[in-house]
């Protein structure tokens, strides 16, 4: 089984479990719902027996491409749906992230798997943990976007008075949005730290002049931080709470991933 | 006795016309005999709750206007315009009027189905119509066993499962903002019956004491008393509002209470946390502008609605159930109903001819002399038997005419006019 099949059909798992997903939102039916959980946790293990052969194909831990960094951001997100869901019963969490674990999914199929023999990506633990972390950082905002995502369409169905069935399988709405905030804050402790030790590894390994400062996917990594910082301040000012937080929420997602995405094509030290 | 009803309720008309033609239970003494004056009926009772307006006539014989006589009466008493209100109305006549309303007492046309806060409803509906005189034979017999006929199907079909009400949905919606009610503070303003039963639906929910806001503070602290909570005043409702996490308005009232600047100066000092308001009040006691404030969730009993459409495809079951009898026993009242007036013409009838009879008898008796008594036992027995045998036939006939319903009135007319019965 290539990295490719495996891919594939991790992919046509996500799209189904996906379909599933929705018409357990229109029907308000548990069968779809159990269907899209498993086919989530099927297309999980394919990712994780993907990244396994992957990094026996390469010797080193599977992280050294876009290609990987898109897979394990998907199985992350996965993953933390699921596992919210199954403890905190939050269905519309799983059905809410496997279209962005699916984006992402489709983003790695674009760009293929690389072949060319790749540098061990970390060459020190320091910069292991500082990849690690920046990834679960972005985990941590996709899940916060979700839960934005749900706290937004169930406070408009709330204020438009519109049928309860929609919200049937939606958490509350404080829990929405609490849970949106934590995953902000979490985000920002979690990226603080990829920056902190990303900062401490460049600076043990470049040299001043190699301009890894000016590196744009590092500048656009700290602006996130920075928006996302501000999110995670404004959110305690009373006129800030509810809606505004949620909508930055999503938008700084959104912004920092078309962002950081772009700028990892110019960045001279990060090849994904 | 002909039986008419003209109404509107929560399927046929918003809140916002509801609310506008509303009774008043303190003036309702006032308004049925505005109604009865205006329609002419001998007796009438008006049923005013959350979801419906509804105003029940019985009269002697029916007339083609009358129900248009109760529309343009009910337009009129609260100022409505006339062709506001008359589109949204529904009439019905006699076994449909009789079916109408014991479907309403048992809950199976309520907005919660089979909900059972709407027999208490009925029944102090008919109590006040009734202590104020304003209730006769037809109406006694009518509403008594509507309410006989709610019990029953409560008792014995599945509709009372769940025991669901309209504070109980309440409460469900109220968990769709917060994540645990138990946590949060609630405020009831409005120390009546809706606000206790409200108090009740959210009593294993919340954890906190309660704030009871009411215009007495004796029922504030009274109800405060039994739920373990704070009684306060209107004048401390900005307070209880800046407290309280959810909010339910079932105040008494043709004012807003709670209006945008008290809302949002509540807000201010809740530093914008969210709020839940439930409005069960009608006429409405929250101003609809709140609902545009950020964090704040008004809901009125319309909007318990979406959830009442739910309960009412679950409940489909036990209202194929519940139907069947209620059609059946609103036959039987009819019948009852015409019986028991047949029955008083044939006394009547009965009591005329032996009357004659006995007369006759008599005058007889006193020309034949002194008769053995054995003899005069025997004659007064043969009298008696002619007069039975003579009144059996046209008994049975009016009997008849009365389960047939169309010709009845007409028959016993005849029949009267023709022994001269009084």
């Amino acid at each position: 089984m290539s990295a490719i099949w495996l891919l594939h059909t991790a992919i046509a798992g996500l799209v189904v479990a996906t379909g599933f997903g929705f018409l357990a939102v229109r029907r308000q039916s548990g069968g779809p719902l159990q269907g899209a959980r498993l086919l989530a946790g099927v297309a999980a293990l394919l990712l994780i027996a993907l990244l396994v052969r992957r990094g026996i194909t390469i010797n080193t831990p599977p992280l050294v491409s876009r290609f990987d960094t898109h897979v394990l951001v998907a199985l992350l997100l996965i993953a933390a749906a699921l596992g919210l869901d199954l403890l905190r019963s939050m269905p519309i969490l799983t059905i809410g992230a496997l279209p962005l674990a699916l984006s992402s999914l489709i983003l790695a199929a674009a760009m293929g798997e690389p072949q060319d023999p790749t540098a061990p990506f970390a060459t020190t633990p320091v910069a292991g943990v500082h990849a690690v972390l920046i990834l679960l950082a972005y985990v941590a905002f996709a899940v916060a976007f979700v839960t934005a995502l749900l706290f937004l369409i169930e406070q408009r169905q709330l204020k438009a008075h519109a049928g309860q069935s929609a919200l049937g399988m939606m958490p509350s709405l404080e829990t929405s949005y609490r849970m949106t905030l934590r995953f902000v804050v979490a985000g920002v402790i979690l990226l603080t730290g990829g920056i902190l030790s990303g900062y401490l590894y460049a600076r043990g390994n470049f040299s001043r002049s190699s301009g890894w400062r000016t590196d744009p996917k590092i500048i656009v990594t700290t602006a996130v931080w920075a928006a996302f910082l501000i999110v995670a301040i404004l959110s305690s000012f009373p006129s800030f709470k509810g809606r505004r937080t949620a909508v930055a929420s999503a938008l700084c997602f959104v912004l920092s991933m078309a962002v950081s995405w772009i700028a990892s094509f110019w960045s001279g030290f990060h090849r994904y | 006795m002909e039986l008419s009803i003209v109404g509107l309720n929560h399927r046929v008309a918003p809140v916002e016309v509801r609310e506008r033609l509303a009774f008043d239970d303190t003036r309702l003494s006032e308004a049925l005999d505005g109604v009865r004056k205006a329609t002419g009926a001998a007796e009438a009772v008006i049923l005013s709750t959350c979801n419906r307006v509804e105003i029940y006539v019985a009269r002697p014989e029916a007339t083609e206007n009358e129900i248009t006589l109760a529309a343009r009466w009910l337009a009129g008493h609260h100022g409505v315009p006339e062709p506001l209100v008359t589109p949204a109305l529904y009439r019905h006549a006699g076994f449909d009027a009789v079916r109408h309303l014991y479907r309403v007492t048992a809950g199976l046309d309520a907005m919660i189905v089979g909900e059972t806060q709407i027999i208490a409803q009925v029944k102090r509906a008919y109590q006040a119509a009734h202590d104020a005189g304003h209730t006769g034979r037809a109406f006694n017999l009518v509403f008594q066993r509507a309410l006989a006929v709610a019990k029953k199907l409560h008792a014995t079909t599945g509709i009372g499962r769940g025991q669901v009400s309209v504070p109980g949905v309440a409460a469900r919606l109220a968990e769709k903002v917060f994540q645990d009610l138990a946590r949060k503070r609630v405020a009831i303003v409005g120390a009546g019956e809706i606000g206790e039963l409200t108090l009740e639906a959210f009593r294993h929910r919340s954890g906190i004491p309660p704030v009871i806001v009411s215009r007495t503070m004796e029922h504030a602290e009274r109800l405060a008393a039994r739920y373990g909570g704070r009684g306060s005043s209107l004048s401390g409702l900005a307070e209880a509002l800046a407290e309280a996490d959810v909010v339910i308005s079932c105040l008494s009232s043709h004012e807003f209470q709670l209006t945008l600047d008290l809302v949002q100066t509540a807000m201010k000092a809740r530093r914008n946390e969210p709020m839940v308001i439930l409005d069960l009040a009608v006429p409405r006691n929250v101003h609809p502008e709140v609902d545009l404030l950020e964090n704040v969730y008004l809901f009125n009993v319309d909007d318990i609605e979406s959830i009442a459409a739910r309960n009412l495809v679950e409940r489909e079951k036990d209202l194929a159930q519940c139907l069947p009898i209620v059609d059946s026993e609103a036959q039987q009242t009819l019948l009852d109903l015409g019986e028991g007036e047949v029955g008083g013409l044939v006394g009547r009838l009965r009591d005329t001819l032996h009357s004659v009879a006995d007369e006759e008898l008599k005058r007889t008796l006193e020309r034949l002399g002194d008769l053995p008594p054995a003899q005069r036992e025997e004659i007064e027995r043969m009298v008696r038997r002619v007069v039975n045998k003579l009144i059996h036939n046209p008994t049975l006939a009016i009997k008849e005419a009365a389960r047939e319903g169309k010709e009845a009135q007409a028959f016993l007319e005849a029949v009267t006019k023709l022994f001269g019965i009084r």
